[in-house]
């Protein structure tokens, strides 16, 4: 169950998943390489991006324990 | 009845669109009328946000509606959406597509973009047979 | 009502209130099956439905639970394996051949010769099964339906109709679900009998499953009231006919049959001592009582007390003939029998439960909520009676370093049958422990849907067709007679009748085609112009409205995942067409950066709103002009340029585009008034020879022109350079998403190019093959087709660079040589479509 700020908390499949949340752009050609390629990948909480696909058609950010699999607002 | 409109504006116009009768606010910019905008509702939007977009929602979304007494529980076999009760607007999975659902006194009406209507008209029909 | 059913060839008599076990029972029937592996008789175990024992096929339905299913007269009853009978059996010898075909033994045998797998494979499966299922299709069930409630209890037993009792006072919605009926259900509680609860699931949700339905109840809290499994100890000789457990012993007795004549029972609990006194009562003869010694007061007086004894093993042949015990002091006695009837203690079916997380709100109450009695297990005997798995199977897995309770699973199937662990999962568990394992291996494996089995017909719920898109063309298309078909995720028409007939329209005359299917956005707001300049590799500040834009969309490594034409209106915004299918994707990028850079815009989704026919041929400015009051010669009207244009009084905003090599003219209108649009121009068309194209005719179209098709002539990993488009990457614009990567991989060498092939025989079934130079495969062809005008057959694929980084230009594609040459191959100098 995900968290959609506009429709509620709504079975996964209802979306699509992008990734954990990363910085929009980088200082330079080598930096940018691990921000795209190279995700954090944390053991723990992160920050990941979520579209409601067959909802509002909008993104959310949302916070998931990638051990626990919990999603919190 | 025939009249549906999409209002694309920022927040506070949205909110004021929400006004209007059959009003279900898809998101944070985006609210989906299905029926008319009255006229001084309209005005008010375009006065909050003069680059509001209001465009006919007609062509683009199909409706289907359900009604009589079992619409919910016919409702219940197309979709795991909890619908408003006794009326209200809900958004999500119908039939396994994305569709926008007005509950009123007349009964549970879905929308589907237009390219599904056909497919949604055949997932009613299979849940409207007798049993 | 009496009357009988038939078992094989026999007459069995059924009387009121039998099951089909005890209606067996009486007639003397002690062997139901014989066992996975070793095929042992095997007999009665529960009597709650649970072990896999009493499986029958009934009426030709197979895996029927006879103890729990009411016996009707007249009913066809068969018992599954055995050859050539289950009385009978001839592979009974494989139980003296138990050290031929060890725990696991299928992974390690039949290897080689290749074919002897096979063979194996087609052996075990005919001794193996449960019964057979006739391969026709059935009628699907009723759709799943949904019921959103406030509590949902699971198991109608004293504790949950208390519970669900206390609910409904409290004022909730309240569910109450059983899988079997429900007695007494408490006031304004909704009950569903006969509905077994089959998983739970995140939400929480929790799937139903009756004889015709599976329902999705959505509560806010879950309670579990599903009571206990009576416990199943392990001891040699512990599936003999005959050794059952208490429930399965009154169970009988209650019907009216006596489980035997002499029986020996072990009780070492309040439920067990009930049983004993039920069974002495019902005048079964009750050999021994072993009982702990706090409660050999408890026993019936008359009967025989073991206090303190202990179960060695059980004795017999077809059936149980001795139950041998130790007692308090060491003695082994023999004690004659013919039912060994062991009660000791239940354990809470709990794999509901376990299916649950942490922060679910599920609450579990009753015997389910209970400790589970302690597992008894000798060391010896079979602890998975699904699987044939005994102590001696797990001890050798464990030798051979499977040393965790679900490596164990895994490894002997042990739990993987029927009954899904609920008689031996505690068992497994219990011996990784004692092995040594660390509690987080020693813990029961996963419980996961389904808690029961389910039968497809009843799972597969109506309604799982495929999902498909149309145009407002669609029933057009299908009048004309047109063959129209899957292509994604839509209908499309592939042909009308003639496919070269309508490639020559194209390429000659003058054609239609339904490309309503396409992507289309509307983007606008105050930043607009920043959405698309940075979401597409050009500069759009010279774009001037009017003038519209082929673009590629690059995700953030610089791969290619998209393509479509950007035409700009000017104060209105943009307006993007792209890919057929790529819709969600596109949608989602775009707002993507919307999003995280706080863009003010709107990007409008006009996929399904606006319908659009391309108009495409020599003659298409000839059949248009007769039908728009404006000019639209090549002067007024250039390429690559986007027009209002009112035709045949629908007005259309029109583009100028280029996919198929003619002039054509993208007309984009009001989804409903397409037929009406494609239509007048038919009409208008008649005298120039108008014939619509399908995507036959398509395919060879866009091939003369050396268009790749996005993921199917293009890999994930494409960058523009790779497939010959860097031309469509402004090399001044640096502030797009994918730039830096852009950046980067230009300083690297290209290893990998798509290029055009021509071949010197052969057609469409090139598609595919891979390409090689005589010693190694150095690419693939993605796209082939005969090209009527260049009289050759043509194609795409990828080709990877040699070690010297130059590429190869002579190939082979199988047997057919396949020559590297530039693309376009049809009007390279594009001088008729830009006419």
């Amino acid at each position: 169950m995900v968290p959609c700020p506009h429709c509620g908390w709504r079975p996964s499949t209802e979306f699509t998943w992008g990734g954990e949340l990363r910085a929009v752009d980088a200082a330079n050609v080598e930096s940018d390489f691990a921000r795209v390629v190279l995700p954090r990948n944390v053991a723990g909480v992160q920050e990941e991006r979520w579209f409601h696909l067959l909802g509002c058609r909008r993104w959310s950010t949302v916070r998931r324990d990638t051990t626990t699999d919990e999603v919190g607002r | 009845m025939d009249e549906r409109w999409s209002v694309h504006a920022d927040r506070d116009a949205c909110d004021i669109a929400m006004r209007a009768r059959g009003a279900g606010r898809v998101a944070g910019d985006e609210v989906f009328v299905r029926g008319a905008i009255p006229d001084d509702i309209r005005r008010a939007v375009l006065t909050v946000d003069p680059g509001a977009v209001i465009r006919s929602a007609v062509e683009g979304w199909s409706e289907v509606s359900l009604d009589g007494g079992d619409a919910r529980d016919r409702f219940s076999r197309l979709s795991s959406l909890r619908l408003p009760d006794p009326a209200g607007y809900v958004q999500g999975e119908v039939a396994r597509v994305a569709g926008r659902v007005f509950v009123d006194g007349e009964g549970v009406h879905v929308l589907v973009p237009a390219y599904w209507e056909s497919y949604l008209r055949r997932r009613v029909e299979e849940v409207s047979l007798p049993r | 009502m009496t009357g009988s059913l038939r078992l094989g060839r026999r007459r069995v008599p059924v009387e009121d209130g039998d099951s089909i076990a005890s209606a067996l029972h009486r007639a003397g029937i002690r062997t139901y099956t014989r066992s996975l592996k070793h095929h042992r008789r095997r007999g009665l175990v529960c009597g709650t439905g649970e072990c896999p024992n009493c499986l029958v096929t009934v009426d030709g339905v197979p895996g029927v639970r006879a103890c729990v299913t009411p016996a009707a007269p007249g009913m066809r009853v068969d018992r599954e394996r055995g050859w050539p009978s289950t009385d009978r059996d001839l592979l009974g010898i494989l139980d003296r051949l138990q050290g031929l075909i060890p725990v696991g033994f299928y992974h390690k045998t039949f290897i080689r010769p290749r074919w002897a797998w096979r063979v194996a494979d087609r052996l075990i499966r005919a001794t193996v099964g449960v019964g057979r299922v006739d391969g026709a299709p059935g009628a699907p069930g009723a759709a799943a339906r949904h019921l959103h409630r406030d509590v949902l209890v699971v198991g109608a037993g004293p504790a949950g109709r208390a519970a669900a009792a206390s609910a409904a006072a409290g004022g909730e919605r309240v569910t109450l679900c059983d899988a079997g009926a429900i007695e007494e259900p408490p006031a304004d509680v909704e009950i569903l009998e006969g509905h077994a609860a089959i998983g739970l699931y995140l939400g929480p949700m929790v799937a139903l499953a009756s004889a015709a339905e599976v329902v999705e109840v959505h509560p806010r809290r879950v309670v579990i009231a599903t009571g206990g499994t009576e416990s199943f100890p392990v001891f040699p000789g512990n599936d003999l006919p005959g050794v059952m457990l208490g429930r399965a012993a009154v169970g009988l007795l209650r019907r009216g049959v006596r489980p035997g004549k002499r029986a020996v029972v072990v009780a070492v609990q309040e439920e067990g001592i009930e049983h004993l006194r039920e069974l002495d009562a019902g005048g079964v003869h009750i050999v021994a009582a072993v009982v702990p010694p706090a409660l050999a007061s408890a026993v019936p007086d008359g009967v025989r007390v073991l206090a303190g004894a202990e179960v060695v093993r059980a004795e017999g042949k077809e059936g149980v003939r001795f139950a041998v015990v130790r007692d308090a002091d060491g003695t082994i006695r023999g004690l004659g029998c013919d039912v060994f009837v062991l009660s000791t203690g239940l354990s809470p079916r709990d794999d509901l439960l376990r299916m649950s997380g942490p922060v679910d709100p599920v609450e579990v109450v009753g015997d389910a909520a209970a400790a589970a009695s302690p597992t008894t297990s000798t060391g010896a005997g079979y602890v998975c009676l699904c699987e044939d798995v005994s102590v001696g199977d797990l001890e050798r897995a464990w030798d051979e370093g499977f040393r965790s309770s679900e490596l164990l699973k895994r490894y002997t199937t042990a739990t993987m049958g029927p009954c899904q662990g609920a008689m031996c999962g505690r068992h497994l568990a219990a011996f990784a422990a004692a092995q040594g394992a660390t509690a987080n291996t020693a813990s029961r494996t996963t419980s996961r849907p389904l808690a029961r089995p389910t039968p497809l017909a009843v799972l597969a719920a109506a309604g799982d067709e495929p999902i498909d898109r149309r145009t407002g063309l669609h029933d057009v298309h299908v009048t004309a007679g047109a063959r129209v078909s899957w292509s994604g995720s839509w209908l499309r028409p592939f042909s009308y009748g003639d496919p070269d007939d309508e490639y020559l329209a194209v390429r000659e005359r003058v054609s239609l085609m339904d490309v309503g299917t396409l992507a289309k956005f509307l983007i606008t707001g105050p930043e607009a112009a920043e959405l698309v300049g940075a979401s597409f590799p050009v500069r759009l500040d010279d774009l001037a409205p009017g003038r519209a834009r082929y673009l590629l969309a690059l995700d953030e490594a610089g791969y290619v995942f998209d393509d479509g034409v950007l035409c700009s209106l000017g104060d209105e915004g943009w307006y993007l067409t792209s890919t057929s299918g790529g819709a969600d994707r596109m949608e989602a990028w775009l707002r993507d950066h919307a999003d995280r850079r706080g863009m003010r815009v709107h990007v409008i989704d006009l996929t399904a709103d606006r319908g659009a026919i391309l108009v495409a041929g020599p003659r298409a400015r000839e059949l248009l002009a007769g039908l728009v009051d404006q000019p639209i010669d090549a002067h007024a009207f250039p390429h690559m340029e986007a027009r209002e244009l009112t035709v045949a009084g629908v007005p259309c905003g029109t583009v100028r585009s280029g996919f198929v090599g003619e002039i054509a003219f993208e007309l984009h209108h009001a989804r409903s008034r397409g037929p009406e649009l494609w239509h007048a121009l038919i009409e208008a068309g008649e005298p120039v020879g108008i014939a619509p194209h399908g995507l036959d005719a398509l395919e060879v179209l866009r091939l003369e022109k050396g268009h790749p098709y996005i993921g199917q002539d293009t890999l994930p990993d494409d960058t523009p350079a790779k497939l010959g488009l860097g031309w469509a990457v402004d090399a001044t614009d640096d502030a797009f998403v994918g730039a830096r990567a852009i950046e980067r991989l230009g300083r690297l060498p290209i290893g990998r190019k798509l290029v055009g092939l021509a071949f010197d025989r052969g057609g469409a079934e090139l598609r595919g093959i891979p390409l090689h130079d005589g010693t190694e495969i150095r690419g693939r062809v993605s796209s082939a087709a005969r090209s009527p005008v260049l009289d050759r057959t043509i194609g795409l694929g990828w080709i990877r660079a040699r070690d010297d980084r130059t590429f190869p230009t002579e190939l082979r594609a199988g047997k057919v040589r396949a020559e590297v040459v530039p693309r376009p191959f049809y009007d390279p100098e594009g001088a008729r479509l830009r006419g």
